[in-house]
């Protein structure tokens, strides 16, 4: 009996401490981690319109139904819509990609990023370097895609997104 | 065991992933680019020394048989306290792991090494032996990361995952090679794409191991004719000690006769 | 809860996501049990068990009591713990009723602790089936139907493996090869062949 009262006792105290150390590690980072999250986000959406970086926007964030995740409206300072970006992931044979394109309001794609990946980084890189600017400052209903790039999955779910993106805003907030 | 000894065991004669085929599933997972098998490999360091040097500490106060859970609580701990660590300050990496991170709990190294040397040994030198087998199996995952991202991209690079500098720069790239012979020719449009996904992780690995088998197999072949040697001139030294003794033998009986009739 | 959903999450499970071939988890018994087909039946029918009943309840695990009380991070220590005691508690069960079955399976059962895929099924299963908004019923469906999928999956591919691996004993293979680097190979094309199946669902 009082073998297995100590053998009880072991498991509680060997719990208890990981527990302790587990809880005080989570207080250090948490605040961190969802810190980052959103600051990430915001430079991302100021990166897409080309704004600098100490401007002040505020946004909208709405979920989608359907294959797109989400819609964020952008405000600039006065209150005026500045555009949409469009946020998708798409699953490919390497991983998944998730991409931001934003829509600025007069119907151009403004610009596309790559926000978070899990393709191999030197095909990811050559899409960075050389393909996805090229969806910069296009009318959003008449855009033309490149179609040889050396790196075609990741570049198909790029395409993917962005045709998706500029679809929704075709039928929901273009005249 | 000497320390140096404990320590240099488990990068070539005792490896993990190479010798004892341990930790396997994240070998072939994580392994893609070289960058995201060195930094696995450096969490899997951190974990295996601290839950080396606990179980080390607390050895004599755990019973024998509730040991299993109580190891793997304490390697668990560990691997949370990596696991939020890595989401606060490399985020890149923590999405590149993937379900693996936590993955590091059911090791088949960590948690034999803490039933097989840490429940045994002191401090030191169980955090010796961890230090040392963990950086084995990071140069077990390096070397396949190596080959894998060399294979398929032609090139390898690094800032891509772990929070260094701020871009990523192509380490090393046949590239940067042939360009000094031929700027217009792009070797990466030519790599094997197939070893960034999972078949080629497979065939990666039966490569490697098949080097290791072959300098295996090469050795033992020449132990074994060393041996057949030894074997043969054993018995070419017996057999002709028999004749040399069956001559003697002869010259006797020829030579006993005559010095009968000498004796006469 | 429909049976389209039931059968896609098994068919995807099971064929296009592999455990083994896609998603690198439970290589360790792969490679190793898989010599001769009776004990890898055997493995992967105790897997099935225990990966099924453990997934549905580190789910509501997860769901109905880490979540709610805000504790999250914990999961990984209590996963583990709860596959551990479960396997326990199957190799206790197992050995009061059928003494041969324990016998077959020797020292497996306590290998199934530590197989990555059960621990990786749980995990994923946080991952990619609950959201905050998802009803509790509906995603314990989808999670149980994953983890049978996977489970199905698993059995699968270690009996034809293990059935291959029967045969390439008996052949006539170089010495640098033999063994664990051939058999890795051969897994590699099997993997090759299931990467043709991706993108249908």
């Amino acid at each position: 009996m009082l073998d297995k009262l100590k053998i009880a006792l072991v498991l509680v105290v060997v719990g208890a401490l990981s527990g302790i150390i587990i809880y005080s590690v989570n207080e250090l980072t948490a605040d961190t981690i969802a810190q980052n999250k959103i600051d990430k986000e915001v430079s991302y959406y100021k990166d897409l319109f080309n704004l600098s970086a100490d401007t002040n926007i505020t946004y909208d964030a709405i979920e989608i139904d359907g294959y797109l995740d989400q819609e964020v409206t952008i405000y600039d300072n006065s209150g005026d819509v500045l555009g949409y970006i469009y946020k998708a992931t798409d699953k490919n044979n390497y991983g998944e990609v998730t991409v931001l394109v934003g829509i600025a309001v007069d119907g151009t794609i403004s610009n596309a990023v790559i926000s978070s990946t899990t393709n191999t980084p030197t095909f990811v890189q050559t899409i960075k370097d050389k393909y996805i600017d090229n969806f910069s400052n296009q009318a959003v209903d008449s855009f033309t895609i490149d179609s040889k790039t050396g790196a075609t999955y990741t570049y198909t779910s790029v395409v993917t997104i962005i045709e998706a993106a500029s679809d929704y805003y075709l039928e929901n907030r273009g005249e | 065991m000497t320390k140096k000894d404990n320590f240099l065991k488990g990068f070539f004669k005792e490896n993990p992933i190479f010798v004892f085929l341990l930790g396997m599933c994240p070998a072939l997972a994580v392994t893609t680019t070289f960058e995201t098998s060195l930094g696995m490999g450096l969490l899997v360091v951190f974990v295996l020394t601290s839950s080396n040097i606990v179980v080390s500490l607390v050895k004599k106060w755990i019973p024998h048989d509730v040991r299993t859970p109580a190891y793997i609580v304490i390697i668990a701990t560990f691997v949370t306290v990596v696991k939020m660590l890595t989401e606060a300050y490399a985020i890149e990496l923590y999405d590149a792991l993937g379900v693996f991170l936590p993955l590091i709990v059911v090791n088949c190294l960590i948690l034999g090494r803490a039933e097989a040397f840490a429940s045994k040994n002191n401090v030191v030198d169980s955090a010796i032996d961890g230090l040392g087998m963990g950086l084995g199996f990071t140069l077990g995952l390096i070397t396949i990361g190596i080959l894998r991202e060399f294979l398929a991209t032609g090139g390898i690079m690094f800032g891509v995952y772990l929070p260094i500098g701020d871009h990523p720069i192509t380490l090393v790239s046949l590239d940067m090679i042939i360009n000094l012979f031929n700027a217009n020719f792009h070797i990466t449009d030519y790599g094997i794409k197939v070893f960034s996904l999972p078949p080629g992780a497979f065939i990666a690995l039966g490569m490697i191991l098949a080097v290791f088998q072959f300098k295996k197999a090469r050795k033992d072949r020449k132990i074994a004719i060393a041996k057949m040697e030894m074997i043969a001139e054993k018995k070419r030294l017996a057999a002709e000690k028999k004749k040399a003794a069956a001559i003697k033998a002869a010259q006797e009986k020829q030579a006993a006769p005559k010095l009968a009739k000498a004796g006469e | 809860m429909s049976f389209t959903l039931f059968a896609t999450a098994i068919i995807s499970a099971m064929l296009i996501n592999n455990v083994i071939l896609m998603q690198f988890l439970g290589i360790c018994p792969f490679l190793g049990v898989s010599k001769k087909s009776s004990a890898a039946i055997g493995m992967s029918a105790a897997v099935l068990f225990v990966m099924v009943i453990s997934s549905a309840i580190t789910y509501s695990l997860y769901d109905l009591v880490l979540y709610k009380y805000g504790i999250p991070y914990i999961s990984t220590i209590a996963f583990i713990l709860v596959i551990a005691s479960l396997v326990q508690f199957v190799e206790m069960f197992i050995k009061k009723t059928s003494k041969s079955l324990y016998k077959s399976l020797g020292i497996y059962l306590p290998l199934i602790t530590t197989n990555c895929a059960i621990l990786g099924i749980s995990e994923g299963n946080i991952t990619n089936i609950w959201t905050e908004t998802m009803p509790y019923w509906q995603g314990l469906f989808i999670a149980v139907s994953t983890a049978l999928g996977t489970g199905l999956g698993f059995g699968l591919i270690i009996f034809a493996f293990s059935s291959i691996r029967e045969k390439l004993e008996a052949s006539n293979v170089p010495d640098a090869w033999k063994g664990v680097p051939i058999s890795l190979v051969v897994a590699g094309i099997m993997s090759l062949a299931f990467l043709g199946l991706a993108g249908i669902i």
